[in-house]
């Protein structure tokens, strides 16, 4: 049985993409879960907020590729907020590799998404 | 039904002399008191008007002799000790009776001459042609004798000899003649009868659903005792047509199994005319004929087996001396193996259907449990006894995403194939719920819609324990079925009566709700279908307080518990109804080492830390430092699974152990370490030295180990 992450995205009319992800993210398949999360992101949107709360585990390879995401949204002028709650189990790892300097860190959606607005574009 | 001609002499026994029956015997002794009472009382009117002609005292005499003889026949009437002998001794006292009263009333002018027909019309009734001729000549010379003692009108007296004897004769012989037919008759209605009684008795066995062999087991012995032979044998046509023994009784040479060759010996003889054959077991030559003789049998008779005109068997029965088998038998022996015929058919599908079912049903249970660190698991199956049908009861191991351990029992109501196949779509279903990460109460929901979609009515019980082993709680539906029980760490056992509702397929808008228990390390839960604790004349109540009870005495190690409840519960014997049994016990040894191979595959990382996080939190770990474990554990067996190469498939070893306070958790591969190339270079080894007290690589020339120390804060303060 391989790595298991459900990824569910809405996204509402002021072009704010919201992705949930819940399970595991390793070298398995986080390949996966990096197309699916660019695809999710039209051209058109404002940017992208993270909801990371339910994720259960993330390893380097994980993490890489959020470092990636933030990067390619970057270079389309579009923005990415992370949703991450006191308690959520991947925090600690965000916080070792020092995931905060790159993108905003959240407690919770609602204020991800206010971070994503009021950001200097 | 013809028989064979040359190879037997079927006689039938011949006609034996028409028997009377008691209630025969019993008119007769009716009729012997009337004539002998009637003589007594009739008499002295009879003799009043002429009086002159009687000697009074000889009137007397005689009335008194005849009333005498009516009350020695009543007595042996009533006492049933009536025979055709004692009949016969009375229709000659009746003779003598009446040549008295001729000669003490005027002889050849006497009117009681008009008496001798009694006799010999009783006789007729009642004796045999050859007895009734000898009394007619006696009681005719009877009748003569005034004409040497009385010198009176002989003229008259010989006419009156001649109208009156030769009526009598006639009418004694039609009566003789009329009575033997309706006798003979009477006789072979009663045979015919009897025949039937026999066959049925011979194919009741044949009725229910039992398995070949006892139905041939059965019907031979019944076969020996209805038509008095002494042994008997069924061979099976085989596919090249060979015939093989498959059941004998009273025959101890005849193993099942031992075959004779197409047409081979009397039972090849059987098969090639498909007539029923009457031999002499001396004149046979093959094994089956020999056995016969060796038992003692000197007379044999065998029978085809054919259903829809296709021979299947044959069946031979012997008899030792004394004993003929002859036509009636072989009648008899046709009659009884045609039934035995579609029942053997009827037998072997439903065998064939068993065998499919069982094998059917046992290929949808897991074929071995999975090893899951800080949880034993055992499980028992225990198939009902063989005539029993195959149920559908199962159990299931399921491992979903994420850290949870399911535990499934069920029990489908129906039986057989179909039972076995609802629950092969049950068990598929729960699996594909379980990789959705569904609890315990919302597949129990959605598997009930399944039920009521299937295209049989079904109705299943079903119990689902989800048992968090990291945070330490259980979660249980269940639909129906009997409660599991959990066992605390000191060993005191309960019903989990959490989560009840009803069966799958009952209801079409049920929802059924996950109870959530805490669950302590060193506890034991133990699923079962009712078969366990079921008991024909015992409530299901006594029997799950039995269980409980029970369950409290055993050890909690679930190999030895489920040996220790079958023992106690279920016995040598196969139980009535299938029993399912599933074990699981939560390690509590705090001191157990985790020890791993796995493949280097990356799908090895999710199983990994499943069972890293069991062992952790068995170990005691708070759930931040067995989360910042797992990262780092996961990482090193990353760098493990992205260096292996080689041309066979490589694999790597996790070891985890306690010393002291700390856990240390070693890796070892057998490529050479590196740093992961592209950006994440540097992150993951990052990460293991900031997650980790301890982080070290050793190379050699083999592989490299990676060595991981984490101190527990928990086990620390304690």
């Amino acid at each position: 049985m391989s790595t298991w992450a459900d990824i569910h995205t809405t996204s509402d009319d002021s072009g704010v993409v919201i992705a949930r992800i819940a399970g595991e993210m390793d070298i398995s398949n986080a390949s996966g879960v990096e197309k699916q999360l660019t695809a999710a992101v039209p051209n058109s949107a404002l940017g992208m907020v993270l909801d990371l709360s339910d994720l259960r585990f993330v390893d380097s390879s994980g993490v890489e590729l959020f470092f990636r995401l933030a990067e390619r949204l970057k270079d389309r002028r579009q923005r990415l907020a992370v949703a991450l709650p006191e308690g959520a189990p991947v925090k600690r790892v965000f916080e070792i590799v020092g995931f905060s300097e790159k993108v905003p860190l959240a407690g919770s959606v609602e204020e991800a998404e206010t971070l994503l607005r009021t950001a200097p574009g | 039904m013809a028989m064979d001609k040359d190879s037997s002499q079927t006689l039938d026994p011949p006609p034996s002399p028409v028997a009377l029956d008691a209630a025969d015997l019993r008119l007769g002794g009716y009729v012997a008191i009337v004539m002998f009472a009637a003589g007594a009382t009739l008499l002295p009117a009879i003799a009043m008007p002429i009086r002159d002609l009687v000697e009074p005292v000889a009137v007397v005499a005689i009335g008194a002799v005849s009333l005498g003889c009516a009350a020695v026949f009543a007595v042996l009437t009533r006492a049933g000790r009536i025979s055709r002998d004692s009949l016969c001794v009375g229709d000659y006292i009746w003779v003598a009776i009446t040549a008295a009263l001729v000669a003490a009333s005027g002889g050849r002018s006497s009117p009681f001459f008009l008496l001798f027909p009694l006799p010999v019309l009783h006789a007729a009734a009642f004796q045999s042609a050859r007895r009734m001729t000898i009394l007619t000549v006696v009681a005719t010379l009877a009748f003569l004798t005034p004409l040497v003692y009385d010198r009176g009108e002989t003229a008259l007296f010989v006419a009156m000899a001649v109208i009156a004897v030769p009526p009598t004769i006639v009418v004694a012989w039609s009566l003789s003649t009329a009575l033997a037919t309706l006798r003979r008759q009477r006789r072979e209605l009663a045979t015919f009868a009897e025949t039937v009684s026999k066959l049925q008795h011979i194919t009741d066995v044949t009725l229910g659903p039992v398995s070949l062999e006892e139905l041939l087991s059965e019907s031979l012995g019944r076969i020996v005792d209805v038509i008095r032979s002494d042994a008997a044998a069924v061979l099976i046509v085989t596919d090249d047509l060979a015939l093989r023994a498959s059941c004998a009784v009273g025959l101890s040479g005849v193993e099942r199994g031992v075959c004779l060759e197409a047409g081979e010996g009397l039972p090849g003889r059987v098969v090639e005319r498909r007539q029923a054959i009457t031999t002499g077991a001396m004149a046979e030559d093959d094994a089956i004929s020999r056995a016969f003789a060796e038992q003692g049998a000197r007379s044999l008779l065998g029978v085809p087996l054919t259903v829809d005109d296709r021979m299947i068997g044959v069946l031979i029965v012997g008899a030792s001396d004394g004993r003929e088998l002859g036509r009636v038998d072989a009648d008899l022996l046709r009659l009884a193996a045609d039934r035995i015929a579609l029942s053997m058919q009827r037998a072997q599908l439903y065998e064939r259907e068993h065998l499919i079912a069982q094998t059917f049903q046992r290929s949808l249970l897991p074929d071995r449990l999975p090893r899951i660190p800080g949880l034993s698991v055992a499980a028992r199956y225990l198939p009902a006894r063989e005539e029993a049908n195959v149920g559908g009861d199962w159990y299931d191991v399921v491992e979903p995403p994420g850290e949870s351990v399911g535990l499934v029992m069920g029990d489908v109501v129906s039986h057989g194939i179909r039972a076995a196949s609802t629950m092969g779509q049950i068990r598929s279903a729960i699996r594909a719920y379980a990789v959705d990460r569904e609890s315990p109460g919302a597949t129990l929901t959605k598997l009930n819609t399944v039920v009521r979609g299937l295209d049989q009515r079904e109705t299943a019980t079903a119990v689902y324990v989800a048992l968090d082993l990291v945070e330490r709680s259980l979660c249980v539906a269940s639909a129906g079925h009997p409660p599991p029980v959990v066992v605390d760490p000191a060993g005191s056992a309960r019903l989990l009566e959490e989560g009840r509702s009803v069966p799958l397929g009952t209801d079409a808008g049920t929802r059924y709700r996950d109870a959530v228990v805490p669950l302590e390390p060193g506890s034991t839960i133990l699923l079962y279908t009712d078969g366990l604790v079921e008991r024909r004349g015992s409530s299901l109540n006594k029997g799950l307080e039995r269980l409980v009870a029970e369950v409290s005495r055993c050890p909690p190690e679930p190999e030895s518990l489920c040996d220790r409840l079958i023992g106690a519960l279920v016995g040598d014997q196969p139980p009535a109804d299938d029993v399912a049994l599933l074990a699981a016990h939560v390690d509590s040894v705090s001191d157990q080492r985790l020890e791993l191979e796995l493949l280097c595959r990356s799908s090895t990382l999710a199983p990994l830390r499943r069972m890293l996080r069991h062992w952790l939190a068995s170990v005691g770990a708070s759930r931040a430092e067995l989360e910042d474990i797992v990262v780092a554990v996961s990482e090193a067996a990353t760098n493990a699974i992205e260096h292996a190469y080689g041309p066979i498939e490589a694999s790597y070893r996790v070891e985890g152990r306690l010393s002291a306070d700390r856990v240390v958790v070693t890796l070892t591969d057998s490529g050479s370490w590196r740093e992961r190339r592209g950006a994440e270079r540097g992150r993951g080894t990052h990460l293991m030295r900031e997650l980790m007290d301890a982080f070290e690589v050793r190379r050699s020339g083999t592989g490299t180990v990676v060595e991981l120390e984490r101190r527990l804060r928990s086990r620390g303060a304690a």
